[in-house]
């Protein structure tokens, strides 16, 4: 993948935490909102979270789950997958890297 | 809070995507200040970035035209103009002679020959389109214009025909460019929004004693307020209802603004409230209606039923009439109490408007239109002229209007009842409407009783002109149709 295709734009943070939401379960919108909020202690707001869905949709990160009930349950995609595994290698190497920093600076946090 | 209906300010398509499970996640709980906020500005980035297509508009198909018909007709309506432009040399020579004899020194023809000329202009623009409407919207701001131009000069002073050169201009463009498919519709909207704003407050600037200010950014404000309300109709599939209860709501803002602004006192603001108040009150049980009936909400279904006359829509669009009727004529009513004058002048709108919705109703309930407008129109128009001579002084001059124009709906009868022998129709029911104009006639005026006289002359003619018919049929051997051409205004069926 390249970054053109998981370039979401300023949802970029929103829609990693619904890639990490669903790659648990399929959920539906609210159950993802509440989920976000539970494990990243983020709400996000009802427009941006369908701003969100629409572009993941958009790029086939993730689909729609055939259901009878109105509340639409998503579930991830092969691809959603694997973007959400790039990003949090990106994340990872990020965050690795900041920590060596951090030991090398010999400093005690305060 | 509820904030389901914000849900409106998204785009058609996102709508018919996720509106179902976006209502659901909203009733799950209520929605804070800041969701809604959440919520408007992804409206907005849905608008600027939209992530759904929009839906396939399936074509409507074209309704097959046969190409004789529709060259038989455009003949129709070529013959009709250049009629009308003969009459038009006609009597304008007439009245160019009239005046160059008994008043020489003030040309007073150029202004019956303008007007008239505009309206020519208007017909020829229809009758040999060019752009469909284009040309006829260039011919008429040419003449207009240039028949301003020359009031302006010849009467003098300020040069105030500057103004409807540059305002109507700015709608000339813009009808021109999206004619020829630069810009859209909307885009024209805005176009023409734009520079009629950037004129409004200019005029306060260039024009002495132009109204001030406030008044021309409240005016901008109400232009702008139409835009909106267009491009929510656009985009977001807004009904002309809701659309119309946002201008409304918009317009009253500025207008009561302008009220408490303006120092001439009293609160004019309560008129237009009341008169767009009482449509809108009409509007929206006309709508309300609609949906009931198709599981739509659209206005779109009633245009659907003005074209199929062949369904029980026109009574239902006839039924909406009366509806808007009533509520228009009791907003003027309303009016008219509200007023301080003591006179009852709302009776002449509400009298106009009931002519109408008789005529509608002729359209609608008889199988022939054309006949059945007239005819009701006939009907209308005569009770009017009694119930106005009911309120005024002297004898009862009615008889005469409406006698002549019963004649001439007899003879109309008798064209669109006999398709193929329209003239001979014409004469026989104008014939028999005339011999009984004159019977009544003598039976009201009394003796002497020559209005007797010319019913056998009518009476012989109308049997010479069947007798004429006949021959001819016996000469071309076939239908009398081929010396008498078919108009036939019915619906085919009737």
């Amino acid at each position: 993948l390249n970054r053109k295709q998981i370039d979401l734009g300023r949802f970029a943070e929103p829609a990693l935490l619904i890639l990490i939401s669903l790659a648990e379960q399929p959920r539906h919108g609210y159950a993802m909102m509440e989920d976000i909020a539970g494990f990243a202690g983020v709400r996000l707001g009802p427009g941006t979270m369908y701003g969100a869905i629409a572009r993941l949709e958009k790029q086939q990160f993730i689909e729609a789950v055939p259901s009878t009930d109105r509340r639409q349950p998503y579930r991830l995609t092969g691809a959603g997958l694997a973007a959400l595994q790039e990003q949090l290698d990106n994340i990872n190497a990020v965050a690795e890297a900041g920590m060596q920093r951090v030991r090398q600076s010999g400093q005690e946090p305060s | 809070m509820n904030a389901s209906w914000m849900l409106h300010l998204y785009p058609k398509s996102w709508r018919a995507r996720y509106e179902g499970e976006f209502r659901a996640m909203l009733a799950e709980n209520s929605v804070s200040l800041a969701e809604m906020t959440d919520i408007a500005l992804g409206a907005l980035d849905a608008h600027l970035r939209p992530q759904v297509p929009g839906p396939d508009v399936p074509e409507t198909p074209a309704r097959p035209v046969d190409p004789a018909e529709a060259a038989r007709r455009r003949a129709r309506f070529q013959a009709v103009f250049f009629a009308h432009l003969a009459l038009f040399i006609a009597v304008n020579m007439i009245l160019l002679i009239i005046n160059a004899i008994f008043t020489p020194s003030n040309w007073w023809f150029l202004y019956p020959l303008w007007g008239w000329g505009m309206v020519l202009t208007l017909h020829a623009g229809l009758t040999f389109p060019w752009r469909v409407l284009f040309g006829a919207h260039l011919g008429l701001y040419a003449l207009l214009n240039a028949g301003l131009i020359a009031i302006n000069v010849h009467v003098g002073g300020a040069a105030w025909s500057i103004w409807p050169v540059i305002t109507l201009g700015v709608f000339l463009l813009t009808h021109g460019l999206m004619s020829f498919g630069r810009i859209t519709l909307f885009q024209a909207h805005v176009m023409a929004t734009a520079f009629a704003c950037l004129e409004l407050l200019l005029i306060p600037l260039l024009v002495d004693g132009a109204d001030g200010f406030l008044e021309m950014v409240s005016l901008a404000g109400q232009l702008w307020i139409l835009v909106l309300a267009h491009w929510l109709m656009r985009t977001c599939g807004w009904s002309l209802f809701r659309a119309q209860m946002l201008t409304f709501a918009g317009f009253m803002a500025l207008l009561l603004l302008s009220n408490v602004i303006d120092d001439s006192g009293g609160w004019w603001v309560q008129y237009p409230f009341v008169v767009w108040g009482m449509f809108l009150v009409a509007h929206g049980i006309v709508h309300y209606r609609v949906a009931r009936w198709s599981g739509s909400s659209r206005e779109a279904m009633m245009l659907d039923q003005l074209g199929d006359r062949n369904s029980k829509r026109p009574q239902r669009t006839l039924g909406m009439h009366l509806y808007v009727f009533l509520f228009g004529a009791a907003a003027v009513a309303i009016l008219n109490l509200m007023d301080d004058t003591e006179t009852w002048w709302a009776i002449w709108p509400i009298g106009g408007w009931l002519i109408l919705l008789v005529i509608h109703t002729g359209v609608v309930m008889l199988p022939n239109r054309l006949l059945g407008a007239h005819l009701f129109a006939w009907i209308a128009g005569s009770a009017a002229l009694v119930a106005i001579d009911a309120g005024t002084a002297g004898g009862p001059w009615w008889y005469w209007p409406i006698a002549a124009w019963g004649i001439v709906v007899a003879a109309h009868a008798g064209v669109l009842l006999f398709p193929t022998r329209p003239y001979l129709g014409m004469h026989v029911l104008g014939g028999i409407a005339l011999s009984l104009f004159l019977v009544m006639t003598d039976l009201v005026t009394g003796p002497p009783t020559w209005w007797y006289f010319p019913i056998p002359v009518i009476v012989i003619s109308m049997i010479l002109h069947f007798g004429l018919t006949l021959d001819l049929n016996a000469v071309t051997g076939g239908s009398s149709s081929h010396r008498e051409p078919q108009r036939d205004g019915s619906r085919g069926s009737s």
